[in-house]
């Protein structure tokens, strides 16, 4: 279940700003690498990412070797380096189901719901890159809160370029996108909430 | 007066021990449950049955469905109140953080059924599969760290268990998931008391009202439904105390209105509460001495069955109108009323033979209560009853009394009656399909049976109609045996929502498959070469490979969690008995009839109900044999020798032709024979008994004599006749068997007992 809420951690940097609005299909490179302990140097990996409205998101690695992750309402869809498909229902692991609901709060735009999952501080500019803006999420969840201390996000005109993901055993997760579509799509319905408030 | 104080210091004395042995609990029982007869097959079936009985029968399952977010607070404010003041508890659950914990040195040998397929084909290239997965993975694995489980098969065991509630989440005591625009908080509740005790009953509704309360406060567009044995039990007993009431309301105005009609003076209702009062008394102190404590049950029907004491009293009182002394009327009663008493007790005495606990208690119940009645009458009666009698109204005689006797040339054809009725009603005894259905307790209830069907289709928590059983010599091979199954019932329901014991335990086999298959992987000098490259050092894998030796010894059985958090999980799906294992799968949907009529070797489905069905058939079956024939040999053995061998035997005839003509009945219209089929008969026998010992012994047969049985036949009539107005299955049954019986009792004792004019018994 803690993975389930991890992955959804990594894309709740834009698809939080969403608000409730138009299908939004969203498409970025990623460069993610990974401390972890117990590995005697970082795991680098790269790919895109891609997610379609509230029903699909694609995790694909291409560099060391392919791997594909699929998650949908009903399951999860992993495609390992040999070609090897596992599928997990949703119906048969809550875990997937709890991804399901958090992604479709935040698709939803429905801040109510993230916010018992959360704490979300706004913390201005980023100190390396002016142009950033850091949002810190703390989670609420005690479950959660035993395997990530804290996620970082920092984005620019409101879309996600950086995500830190702390994790309690000192493992950290820092993951690089570069939107190829769809950030005006997140972009503008934001604005127009912020310009609403 | 000796004997008016024996008697009372006979009652007095009884009550005192009674009382003395009543324990804390009380003297009375509410739970229905210990009345269901004991299983007598197998043991291990027993034991299943009982395991299974407590899994299902605590349950209660509560859903709140509507907008979050009061939904959810409406969902929580139901858990909270249902907890505090309900007595519903949350079912005990491991978090995947304590199942971690009490499964890890077991890890090497336990797989995800999907890992295990794929590793037997190439061990190495599959596990070199899972680290690069669990690394390019969006988000960190659960469970244990990189070098203790780098392919992270362990976490993907734990999460792999299957779901308690499928579709459902975890949310602390909830459960929750989306469906049609609207969020189901569902909350699934442990009774800490018995489903079928009244104390628990009360509980449960009252805080359930009052949680569907506040509910509507909090969230007003949210509906709350809940399900459960609990609600159905506590329905049924509402149900039935107001239709006992209003039955019992009609009977008592009826047999009130009868006797002030009759006597116009209120003394005999005065005496007939007197000695139905002491038959109670005595019964309750008789039954108490004996069982401990008297089931609610019991006391109820054995109250109603006790009505056939009011026979006595109408003798005493339709004589005693006759005639100013009642020590002499008693005196001439006697032989008549013992001949009554001895019958009918000779019927429960073989009722006291059964295994079946509610028989057992109700026979000695009544049997106590018609001895404590007759004692009354026959003691108490003539000393208390000083004063001038009272006369029995012309109009109540002219009604009842004055039935002639049958002469002539119809009187030669009465032996005709018994020679046609008894051959028949044996057939028809044997011909009489059996209808024993402990569900007969229960009327429908439509209301609660939809909001059930709602629940448990929007959960996806199908009743369990029964379980699968299975057995083998030891205990890894009944563990293959069940993992078989469950794999049969995953692949045919599409779905793995059946519960049993290898879910968390895999066979042995497995276990030692998977912790060679995992092992020939860490051993592989390309794998070792290929993880290196992925950053885990030699040595980190010389720690793993040492890990994974230690654990060559190590095998996951149920006993070695027994004195765990897994405890309550286990106890429901694992047991043995008498040193012999045994698991239970609990399918949570349709189960094929295939699957059920042959599912593999060592393993039965039962279905609980069924069984218990079977054991109320054989075990009234055997109690009506002995019925039949203590009615067919006990009943002419004690009338001949009462009143002589011929008019003794012609007397006996009458009830058993009454009983005859009953079980025609009971076959003809369909009813066929169960047990409270089987109390009514006793009934109608014992009353058939009594009404033929009286006329046949009967000094002159008068018309106040003939009167008094009018007036017994009908108050017993309107006792129980009426149950055949009740909409609960087992209380009509036993209302029609007993008014047919009372019927036929009362035509073939005038007919058949009732001596031709002149030939009365001289006292």
């Amino acid at each position: 279940m803690i993975r389930g809420f991890c992955l959804a951690l990594a894309f709740l940097c834009w698809a939080a700003l969403a608000q409730a609005g138009e299908a939004v299909v969203f498409e970025a490179e990623f460069e993610q690498t990974r401390t972890t302990p117990g590995l005697e140097r970082p795991f680098e990996s790269s790919g895109t990412v891609r997610w379609t409205d509230e029903e699909y998101l694609e995790w694909q690695t291409k560099e060391p070797f392919e791997y594909r992750y699929v998650l949908t309402r009903e399951s999860m869809l992993e495609e390992l380096p040999d070609g090897e498909r596992r599928e997990i229902r949703a119906e048969d692991a809550p875990w997937v189901l709890s991804l399901n609901e958090l992604l479709m709060a935040v698709v939803s735009g429905d801040k109510e719901r993230m916010a018992r999952r959360f704490d979300i501080e706004q913390l201005g500019a980023d100190e390396t890159d002016a142009e950033l803006e850091l949002l810190r999420l703390t989670p609420r969840d005690t479950a959660l809160g035993e395997q990530i201390e804290v996620i970082e996000v920092r984005r620019a005109d409101l879309v996600p370029r950086r995500i830190d993901l702390h994790e309690t055993d000192g493992g950290h997760t820092h993951i690089r996108l570069r939107p190829v579509t769809g950030a005006d799509a997140l972009k503008a319905p934001e604005e127009d909430a912020e310009g609403d408030s | 007066m000796i004997r008016t104080l024996a008697w009372i210091a006979l009652l007095a004395v009884l009550v005192a021990l009674a009382l003395a042995r009543t324990g804390e609990e009380g003297p009375l029982d509410t739970d229905v449950t210990h009345l269901l007869p004991e299983e007598h097959q197998d043991p291990l079936v027993a034991e299943a049955m009982s395991r299974n009985r407590l899994g299902v029968s605590d349950e209660l399952l509560v859903l709140v469905r509507g907008p979050d977010p009061a939904a959810r607070e409406a969902a929580e404010a139901v858990a909270g109140i249902l907890q505090s003041e309900g007595g519903v508890r949350t079912p005990v659950r491991e978090d995947t953080e304590q199942l971690a914990e009490l499964l890890e040195d077991y890890r090497f040998g336990l797989l995800a059924d999907d890992r295990r397929e794929a590793m037997r084909l190439a061990p190495s290239a599959s596990y070199l599969d899972a680290v690069r997965a669990r690394l390019a993975r969006p988000a960190p694995g659960i469970g244990l760290s990189i070098d203790r489980d780098p392919a992270g098969l362990f976490a993907d065991y734990l999460t792999t268990l299957p779901a308690p509630y499928p579709g459902f989440r975890e949310s602390g005591d909830l459960w929750q998931r989306e469906a049609q625009g609207e969020t189901l908080w569902l909350f699934p509740g442990q009774l800490e008391g018995n489903a079928f005790a009244e104390a628990t009953q009360i509980r449960v509704t009252e805080a359930l009202e009052r949680a569907r309360e506040v509910a509507a406060e909090r969230c007003p567009d949210c509906l709350v439904q809940a399900t459960g044995p609990v609600r159905f039990a506590s329905e049924q007993r509402d149900r039935a105390r107001l239709e006992v009431l209003i039955l019992s309301s009609l009977s008592l105005t009826g047999i009130l209105a009868l006797i002030l009609f009759a006597f116009r003076s209120p003394r005999p209702l005065a005496m007939g509460v007197l000695a139905l009062g002491s038959g109670v008394t005595l019964a309750v102190a008789f039954s108490l001495l004996v069982f401990g404590r008297l089931n609610v049950i019991t006391l109820v029907a054995g109250t109603t069955l006790l009505g056939i004491s009011i026979d006595y009293v109408f003798k005493y009182l339709v004589h005693r109108s006759e005639s100013d002394d009642g020590h002499r009327v008693v005196r001439g009663l006697l032989r008549p009323l013992s001949l009554g008493v001895a019958s009918s007790l000779l019927a429960l005495g073989v009722l006291m033979a059964s295994p079946f606990p509610a028989l057992r208690e109700l026979a000695v119940y009544a049997a106590a209560g018609l001895a404590g009645a007759w004692l009354t009458v026959v003691l108490l009666f003539p000393s208390l009853d000083r004063h001038r009698p009272a006369r029995l109204g012309e109009g109540i005689q002219k009604l009842l009394g004055e039935i002639p006797p049958v002469t002539g040339g119809p009187r030669r054809l009465i032996p005709v009656i018994p020679l046609l009725c008894i051959p028949i009603g044996v057939l028809a005894f044997v011909q009489l399909p059996g209808t024993d259905d402990v569900r007969s307790f229960q009327s429908p209830v439509e209301a609660l049976l939809s909001e059930d069907e709602a629940v448990r289709s929007a959960t996806g928590m199908a009743f369990p109609e029964g379980f699968f059983l299975v057995r083998a010599d030891d205990a890894d091979e009944v563990l293959e045996r069940e993992a078989a199954l469950i794999d049969v019932l995953d692949q045919q329901s599409g779905h793995r929502r059946s519960v049993g014991t290898t879910r968390l335990i895999p066979p042995v086999s497995q276990q030692r498959e998977a912790h060679q298959l995992v092992g020939e992987a860490l051993h592989d000098p390309d794998l070792i070469d290929a993880l290196k490259a992925l950053g885990l050092g030699a040595e980190s894998q010389q720690r793993l490979r040492e890990d994974w030796a230690a654990g060559q010894d190590l095998t996951l059985r149920p006993e070695v969690l027994a004195d765990t958090a897994l405890a309550d999980f286990l106890n429901a799906v694992w047991l043995t008995v008498d040193g012999r294992p045994a698991s239970l799968v609990v399918p949570r949907g349709p189960v094929p009839e295939t699957l059920v009529s042959d599912a593999g070797e060592g393993v039965s489905f039962i279905r609980p109900v069924e069984a218990m069905n079977q054991t109320l058939s054989e075990q009234r079956a055997h109690a009506s044999t002995w019925i039949l024939l203590a009615a067919a040999l006990g009943i002419p053995a004690l009338f001949m020798l009462m009143l002589g061998p011929r008019r003794g035997m012609k007397a006996a005839l009458a009830p058993l032709s009454a009983l005859s003509l009953t079980l025609i009945f009971l076959w003809v219209s369909g009813i066929g024979i169960n047990t409270f089929v089987l109390m009514g008969l006793v009934l109608g026998l014992g009353i058939g008994a009594d009404y033929a010992a009286f006329l046949a012994s009967e000094r002159g047969t008068a018309r106040a004599g003939i009167t008094g049985i009018g007036l017994a036949g009908l108050t017993t009539l309107l006792a129980f006749g009426l149950l055949g107005l009740s909409r609960i299955p087992a209380l009509q049954e036993f209302g029609l068997t007993a008014a047919v019986g009372i019927v036929t009792a009362w035509l073939c004792a005038f007919i058949i007992a009732r001596p031709p004019p002149g030939q009365e018994m001289r006292a």
